[in-house]
Parts: structure tokens; sequence; C-alpha cells
């Protein structure tokens, strides 16, 4: 009587894990037809997407190499201590 | 008493003639001696300053790799992805025209061509967007590195003249303490001089900020062009099936 209970349980259980799942993966993923024009803009967004990042990824170090030199440039005021001669 | 006092002054004379020259080779001795350690002060500031310019060629030439191996990395990411999504777009459209070839073959051409253009037109502008911030940059960094150098020429220069005054100072037998004191006014005007010349230098941040919103709006701007043009060809491409 114990055993068919705890088979009961487990198939229950499994029974509401797999219904969750389904309904995990149709809500997350979204499907696309392929060869329709909802593909093609899922496409391009993603280049316009990948595009703007890659440019904007070089803001650092063009900005870095104007700026960052000027640290060098500033120790050139500390080059000698007159006040010790 | 004359008698005396003529020897008096005979021997005081005689005396000043033994001790003067001693004294005057006393002091000319000792002004040498600073005027060693000055000269040797002075070699070592415009070694430093060589140094320190030195290494500012050097970071400066390092950042510049940098620049150019992320922007070389960065076009050759850019070429990759976008030959990515041609492909993938390919393989949308062979589908697409497929099915419509047949039914539709003008209305599925027409979007084809349409969605074309749009990526075309928008790699364009922003490619464009792309090389004239780095012209910009460019500009930038070399009006900043040519001020820079030129104030440290200035510096370098300067540091040199005081080093060369002292020198003629201390060979035409000026008094130690006027040497000296002219020697380090000279540094301290020529270290000085710098420090002001390089704190008047433009604030270069803002004009980079400035470059990366101007470059901003514009792919902004393409990218709003390329949806606009994406949704015109996606609704006229739907108009055309649903009519016949």
């Amino acid at each position: 009587m114990l055993t068919l209970f705890a088979v009961g349980v487990w198939v229950y259980g499994k029974a509401n894990e797999s219904e969750e799942t389904i309904t995990k993966k149709t809500t997350v993923e979204k499907v696309i037809e392929p060869g329709t024009p909802e593909e093609i803009d899922s496409i391009t967004a993603n280049e316009v997407k990948t595009d703007k990042a890659l440019f904007e990824s070089v803001d650092d170090s063009e900005t870095e190499s104007i700026i960052e030199v000027d640290k060098t440039a500033n120790e050139l005021e500390g080059a000698y201590d007159e006040t010790a001669y | 008493m004359m008698k005396q006092l003529t020897k008096v002054i005979v021997v005081s004379c005689l005396l000043l003639l033994v001790v003067a020259p001693r004294a005057s080779a006393q002091s000319g001795e000792a002004l040498k001696q600073v005027c060693g350690v000055l000269t040797g002060k002075g070699s070592e500031a415009l070694a430093s300053i060589d140094a320190k310019k030195q290494a500012l060629q050097a970071a400066r030439n390092q950042r510049l790799q940098i620049v150019v191996s992320r922007r070389d990395q960065t076009t050759t990411d850019i070429e990759l992805a976008r030959l990515a999504a041609d492909k993938a777009r390919q393989t949308s459209q062979a589908k697409l025209t497929a099915k419509y070839q047949e039914t539709h073959p003008v209305a599925v051409q027409e979007y084809i061509s349409a969605v074309t253009n749009a990526v075309t037109t928008r790699r364009t502008a922003v490619d464009s967007a792309r090389t004239l911030f780095h012209q910009q940059t460019d500009a930038l960094r070399t009006q900043h590195t040519t001020e820079i150098d030129m104030h440290v020429l200035t510096l370098q220069n300067a540091a040199i003249v005081a080093q060369n005054t002292l020198e003629t100072n201390c060979e035409t037998d000026i008094l130690n303490n006027s040497a000296r004191a002219a020697f380090i006014q000279d540094l301290k005007t020529a270290r000085l001089a710098f420090r002001d010349a390089r704190r008047a230098q433009p604030d270069y941040t803002s004009t980079m900020k400035e470059y990366i919103e101007n470059r901003n709006k514009s792919f902004q701007e393409a990218i709003k062009v390329f949806e606009q043009a994406m949704q015109t060809a996606r609704s006229t491409f739907l108009e055309a099936l649903k009519k016949s």
C-alpha cells in the first residue's frame, strides 16, 4: 500500500515537472519560422547590435591614447628640484 | 716719526701684495668647487629631462600601438560578423524565394532587394561615422602630441641655457652666490613655465566625449533609417502577398 502511494507521488511529481519544463521552453525560446521576413529582421537586428558593440569597444583605447600619456608628460614637471641645488 | 710711518706703509703694502693674491686664489678655488657641483647638478637635470622625454615617447608609442591593434581587431571582427550575417540572411532569403517564387516572384525579389539596400546603406553610414571618428581622434592626438613636444623642447632648451649661463658666470668669476642664484632662478623659471604651459592646454577629455557622442548620434540615425527601411520593405511585401 505504501509502495503504491510512493509510486503515485513520484509519477505525479514527474508529470508536473515535465509540464513546467515545457512551459519554460515555450516562454523562453521564441520560435521563428525559417525563410520569413521575421527571420530576416532577426538576422539584421543582430548584426546591428554586434556592429554597434564592436564600434564602441575601441572608445577606451582611443581616449586613453590621448589622455593617459599626459601622466607621463606631467612627470616632466618634476624632472629636477632646483631648490635642492 | 715720518720714517716710521713710511716703514709701516711700505710693510703694509708688501703684506697686501703677498696676501691679496692668496685670498683671491682661495676665493677662486671655492668658486670652482661650487661651480663644479652646480654644473654636475645641471647635467643631472638635463639627463632627467631627457630620460622623461624618452619615457613619454615610449608611452605614447605603446598607446598608439594599442589603438592601431584594437582598430584592426575591430575591423576584422566586424567583417566576420557581417559575413556570418550575410550568410544567414542569404539562406533565409533563399527559403523565402523558394516559397514565393511561383506565386509572388516580383514581390519577393523587391523585398530582398529592399533589405539588401537597407543593410548596405546602414553599413556605409556607420563605417563613415567610424572613419570620421578615427580621423578626428587622430587629429586630436597629433595636436596634443605636438603641443606637449613643443613645451618639452622649451623646457629642455631653457635648462640648457641655464647650464650655459652658469658656466659663463663661473668663467667670468662672478661671485659664487650670484652664479648659483641665477642658475637656480633660471631652472625654476623653466620648470614653472613648463607647468603653466601644460595647465593651459585644452581639456581633451571633453573633446573626446564630444567626438564619441557625435559618432553615436550618427550610428543612431543610421539605425533609425535602417529600421524604417526594413519595416517599409516588410509591410510592402506582406501587402503584396495579401493582394493576390
